[in-house]
């Protein structure tokens, strides 16, 4: 596809020996980075690598300390989003930006909206919108307003909005984050489209498996540093993960413990109607089970279900051997589940509290003075959360810290602190690594690794192929609410899972 | 990254800042009684501060119930009801005759039972606090109004029915220590017993607490309760102090409570209710009042500075809250 060594092309954008520094840390430091006519660049890093900072300083958020931009070979300081869009650069987030209550006419031309003395004609605004040249088709009506749209077509109607005001570059941020197995391919079938127009797009991921559908160049981003940009034919899977953490995959990852042969955990034919179906599960006590899978595929619904946050249609939970009634999280931490969501900043953590009460809050009864005087100890909670922190790694001076000061990685050891020091015995671990550095990445990887050498189970949902094949003893792939296979982790390999589930996409 | 000491230029000016914030309304309330204290002879005697301290009583009782529910994330609109409807309860049941201590515990009843009601619909039903509390508010004044006939209760009280409202204990207002006692329970109970703990959990991430094993709905039909339960106690003080009751005694203590817990979200522990932030709210409130009567302002301008130090409470409050959210 594209050559690096072909010299005749002129790059849209470069970016030379780009800088950046907040509080004497470098966040970028001298990176290069072009991008040519009618090819789609995935700008790949872990968390905290640094492509928001340089995205932000080529949509004029920030301004570069260091570094040129140019623009058709010709240098340019931005020094606002106006300018950047003037440019011809687009720019579409992960939160959208559109606004809910405009139509989808009133949200691509918004700013610009045809008047006649100040007043906005309706029917003129939609067959502006409508005859917009090179627009994606849509086949929704131009005057829905967009909160009433689904997430792909909310995208669609922000690439119309960036084609209209004629970009020649496109930056996605993490594009996929919300959307499904189907809706993944209608986006890539847009992209494909924009770029027959000639149209770049910057594609901005941390998740290694999608950029092989659809991208022609990689550029891996790490502590701030361009690592390499090559194109996607000579890479595979395992030489972009060592270029964007830095480590051979395999040293990553703790190894792996013994299996225990009783299962601390089974579920018989859990169904939730619309969302599981029929879901037969064995978790074994020390093994840690990886449960990978696409949005939508009901991962999140499953955790929930056998941990009783939500409710379930039928099925056995069978915990230790016994047949347990889980209608409540209470029902369930009585049992020794626990359950670490997804999103722990709306669902995990109590951000008005600090991190020793975050700690405590599923095991309040151990905190009593004594049985009869059902009193809080402060001392008592003080030495329990500082027991439980001290296994995860949490440093003793945040402590006392309002939770909402932590960074993401320490936030989720106090979460993960809290069922330590409820005593938990089974683990249910909704995407523990999301939004967290590597280091950080890498302490939660030995802490759910000690966990099971000491015989609890653990269920990992994570959508990083990579971080469920590393750690896991076996893995399940879901697809549409339902199991559809069961692999070994030792018997298989990273790029065996990846197939498996691009094979699966295709069927 | 944890957010680090900034070795920025003007840290100093911002950590002042944050220090005037928190404890902005207490400086308020020093200054205020200092400036009073100077300036009006007779609002330094004895006698005024033990009268501040007894009309600190009944607006104590009703905000520190109104607390528990601001806490949990709930309104209560109907306190004011509810200390009516229960003072009219306990007149009638003494003028019919019954002895008080029976008296006083039926009114308490019935706090507690529109507390219930309230809980139960909002926590289990799912209405809305705000609309659901409006409406038992309506409800719980048209009971009133029924057992009263329109008219006030006064006659056939016993007159030692009027201690509690009246008395004192060594010079003393009684009513002070009934509000005093109930405020150090409820404190208490906030903060070193597991409910207080769950409340505040509820309060601050109620999905969070739910998956913590909390029930969020038991807790919350608790609040309603208390509040119930304290609009009660502060209806049958209310009764006493005046000894008569009528349909619509209390009501007029809904928007000071609301103000002193609102003023006490804004002290100390910033976005939070909590009780003792609501007790300097209740004296801010009280001073104010006192100090404004003394000075014979006239009623419209009272109500008028009583919102302008709302407003200017919670608008520093929330100045303070963003920068501390940087």
């Amino acid at each position: 596809m594209f050559d690096n060594n072909d010299t005749t092309r002129q790059a849209i954008l470069e970016v030379r020996g780009l800088v950046k520094e907040f509080l004497n840390q470098r966040a970028l430091d001298s990176v290069d980075f072009n991008v040519y006519p009618g090819e789609v660049h995935a700008l790949l890093g872990e968390n905290g690598a640094g492509k928001s900072t340089l995205i932000k300083i080529i949509a004029g958020v920030y301004h570069p300390d260091y570094g040129d931009i140019l623009i058709d070979g010709i240098k340019r300081t931005i020094s606002s989003p106006k300018e950047s869009e003037t440019l011809g650069l687009g720019f579409i987030y992960q939160d959208l930006y559109l606004v809910p209550h405009l139509s989808v006419a009133e949200n691509i031309l918004l700013g610009r909206y045809p008047s006649n003395l100040g007043l906005v004609t309706r029917l003129k605004l939609v067959q502006q919108a409508r005859g917009i040249p090179d627009a994606l088709p849509i086949s929704f009506d131009l005057r829905t307003p967009v909160k009433d749209l689904s997430v792909i077509e909310q995208w669609k109607v922000a690439i119309n909005r960036a084609i209209s005001l004629k970009a020649r570059v496109i930056f996605m941020d993490e594009p996929t984050s919300s959307l499904t197995y189907e809706e993944v391919k209608e986006l890539f079938n847009s992209i494909t489209h924009l770029k027959s127009k000639g149209t770049a797009i910057v594609y901005v991921t941390h998740r290694i498996q999608e950029i092989f559908e659809i991208a022609d160049r990689v550029t891996v981003l790490r502590d701030g540093c361009r690592v390499q940009t090559e194109s996607i034919t000579n890479l595979n899977i395992a030489l972009i993960f060592q270029m964007m953490v830095g480590r051979k995959f395999e040293s990553l990852f703790p190894p792996r413990g013994n299996v225990r042969t009783d299962a601390c955990l089974e579920i018989r034919k859990l169904c939730k109607r619309g969302k599981l179906e029929n879901i037969d599960l064995v978790l074994h006590k020390g093994e840690i089970l990886g449960l990978a899978g696409l949005v939508g595929s009901g991962r999140t619904e499953l955790a929930r279900a056998i941990f009783g946050a939500d409710k379930k249609d039928s099925g056995d939970v069978i915990i230790n051997g016994k047949l347990s009634k889980i209608e409540s999280p209470q029902d369930a931490i009585k049992h020794g589940l626990s359950f670490v969501p997804e999103d722990r900043a709306s669902q995990g953590l109590f951000r008005i509290m600090d991190v020793i009460q975050n700690i405590t809050m599923a095991a309040l009864k151990r905190l009593e003075w004594h049985k009869w005087f059902k009193v809080l100890s402060g001392k008592k909670e003080r030495c329990i959360a500082s027991k439980a922190a001290a296994k995860t790694g949490l440093k003793d001076l945040l402590m006392r810290r309002s939770i909402r000061f932590l960074s993401g990685g320490n936030q989720q050891k106090a979460v993960l602190s809290r069922w330590i020091c409820a005593g938990a015995q089974i683990y249910i671990l909704d995407e523990p690594t999301r939004g967290i550095d590597v280091g950080a990445k890498v302490a939660i990887y030995e802490l759910v690794s000690d966990l099971a050498n000491e015989g609890a189970g653990i269920i990992f949902i994570s959508s990083d192929l990579a971080e469920v094949v590393g750690i896991s003893h076996r893995i399940l792939i879901m697809e549409r609410g339902a199991i559809k296979h069961e692999l070994e982790a030792k018997k298989t390999n990273l790029q065996e899972v990846l197939d498996l589930c691009i094979k699966h996409k295709a069927a | 990254m944890d957010i680090a000491v900034s070795k920025k230029k003007g840290v100093d000016f911002t950590n002042s800042f944050i220090f005037l914030g928190r404890h902005g309304t207490i400086l308020i309330l020093i200054a205020m009684a200092l400036t009073f204290s100077i300036c009006l002879p007779s609002f330094r005697t004895t006698d005024n501060f033990l009268n501040l301290l007894g009309q600190t009583a009944i607006l104590s009782i009703f905000a520190v119930g109104l607390t528990c529910c601001l806490k949990v994330g709930d309104f209560d609109l109907s306190i004011g009801g509810i200390a009516a409807l229960t003072g009219v309860v306990v007149a009638k049941m003494l003028a019919l005759g019954y002895c008080i201590s029976f008296s006083i515990m039926c009114g308490l009843l019935t706090g507690l039972a529109i507390g219930l009601m309230n809980g139960v619909l909002v926590a289990y039903v799912g209405l809305s606090a705000f609309v659901c509390t409006l409406a038992t508010m309506s409800v719980v004044l048209g009971i009133a109004q029924g057992i009263t006939q329109g008219s006030s209760i006064w006659s056939g009280i016993p007159k030692s029915f009027g201690v509690l409202g009246r008395g004192y204990l060594a010079h003393i207002p009684i009513r002070f220590m009934i509000a005093f006692g109930l405020l150090l329970i409820i404190w208490f109970i906030h903060a070193y017993t597991k409910t207080g703990r769950r409340m505040e959990a509820i309060g601050g991430n109620s999905d969070a607490a739910r998956l913590c094993g909390i029930s969020v709905e038991r807790n919350r039909l608790l609040a309603f309760m208390i509040s119930g339960f304290c609009s009660a106690i502060a209806g049958i003080v209310l009764a006493s102090s005046l000894m008569s009751a009528n349909p619509v005694q209390g009501t007029l203590y809904l928007l000071d409570a609301f103000g002193a817990c609102f003023i006490g979200a804004a002290t100390i522990r910033i976005g939070q209710f909590h009780i003792w932030g609501t007790f300097v709210g209740v004296i801010i409130v009280v001073v104010a009042i006192n100090g404004l009567i003394i000075l014979m302002v006239p009623g419209y301008l009272m109500d008028m500075i009583k919102g302008i130090i709302l407003l200017s409470a919670v608008t520093l409050s929330g100045l303070v809250g963003r920068i501390i959210k940087q």
